[in-house]
């Protein structure tokens, strides 16, 4: 009975969710009512999309560029959303790829990033970390050490517990590896915490 | 698989260890409307200069192609024939023979030449045949000629003046 309940509150939440996602992008899609429904959509997911970021990037000043910037990108080009795919997807999908082009960018200048390479100089600050979460800071920096690909995978995995199918949509990896990469990743992570 | 790993980091939990400036959440909305806002207008005013210098070189393009080919067969006939008025173009001989010696020879040298006799005005007409060609050989072979050609001259109006008749 528990579990009949609770897929039928899932079913509920999901379908509140593509009604709102709906609205906010038939707002989107008239000029008048632009503007409110990016409010909308900014407050819905603005969480949710800067910690995908932040997780990957790292610092709060590129992190905030980035979000800013894939905002607008959905400002700009909500008219071409073909509705396909969840709105969310779409919004993680632009971030994604945002963090990759901002990575590459910053390689270019000859300064190495964590979506790319998983440099070790690339880790994240003492100062930027709360120092009393020590294990926190231990596991971050573990999973920053990961290969680009695996990194995005666990994160969104395990962090922003998006399914595969979901996780498929926005890296354009199919669902089998994805759930490779998943695996190799955790056996990493709990490889490093190991040797540390 | 998955549940086994994700009871392995339950110990690291979701929480993430940076900071978040205070009020961030707050403003980042406005700031990025205001930012988007911005970038649209930027972007129609860089359309804009496009479009617009896109139309002076179409225009550019049309006038420069009109002056240097758009000139019709009778424009460049009248230009050419008006080129002919203007040049002032040297007497030459009909003697080819003469033409090669007055170029061969230096500038000035027509100066130093003696003028020539000028033809005589009127020549009396005679009945007389040996009066007539004593009067061929005091002329010279330079008046002769021009008077050959003053007979064909009044030879060839006179046909014209015939045919019109």
């Amino acid at each position: 009975l528990w579990k009949i309940c609770f897929k039928q509150y899932d079913h509920r939440l999901l379908m509140n969710m593509h009604s709102k996602e709906q609205e906010i992008i038939s707002m989107m899609r008239v000029s008048n009512t632009r503007d409110k429904g990016f409010t909308l959509l900014m407050e819905t997911y603005k969480e949710r999309i800067y910690w995908h970021i932040r997780r990957l990037v790292v610092s709060h000043e590129d992190t905030e560029d980035i979000l800013q910037e894939t905002f607008i990108n959905v400002y700009r080009y909500a008219g071409s959303f073909n509705g396909k795919s969840r709105l969310y997807t779409w919004l993680y999908r632009i971030a994604t790829n945002e963090c990759i082009r901002w990575s590459k960018k910053d390689k270019r200048r000859g300064i190495s990033s964590p979506v790319i390479d998983g440099n070790h100089s690339q880790e994240p600050a003492e100062h930027d970390m709360e120092s009393r979460d020590s294990i926190l800071y231990k596991f971050q920096k573990c999973i920053l050490l990961l290969p680009e690909k695996q990194r995005i995978v666990f994160n969104l995995r395990y962090y922003d517990e998006l399914s595969y199918e979901d996780i498929s949509e926005i890296t354009g990896t199919s669902v089998n590896s994805l759930k490779t990469n998943y695996h190799y990743a955790c056996e990493k992570i709990k490889e490093m915490l190991r040797n540390q | 698989m998955i549940m086994e790993h994700k009871n392995e980091f339950e110990a690291f939990g979701k929480q993430m260890p940076y900071k978040v400036p205070e009020g961030f959440f707050d403003t980042v909305t406005q700031k990025t409307l205001k930012l988007a806002h911005k970038r649209k207008i930027q972007s129609v005013k860089r359309r804009l200069n496009f479009s617009l210098a896109a139309a002076a070189s179409i225009i550019v393009a049309i006038v420069g192609g009109w002056l240097i080919f758009g000139e019709t067969p009778e424009d460049q006939h009248t230009a050419i024939s008006y080129s002919m008025e203007e040049i002032d173009w040297p007497e030459v001989s009909e003697n080819p023979a003469e033409s090669v010696i007055m170029d061969s020879l230096p500038p000035n040298h027509a100066e130093s030449q003696p003028k020539q006799e000028t033809l005589p005005t009127e020549i009396t007409a005679t009945d007389n045949p040996e009066d007539l060609d004593l009067l061929l050989k005091l002329l010279t072979d330079e008046e002769l000629k021009i008077l050959a050609e003053g007979l064909l001259m009044d030879i060839y109006v006179d046909d014209l003046n015939n045919e019109e008749i």
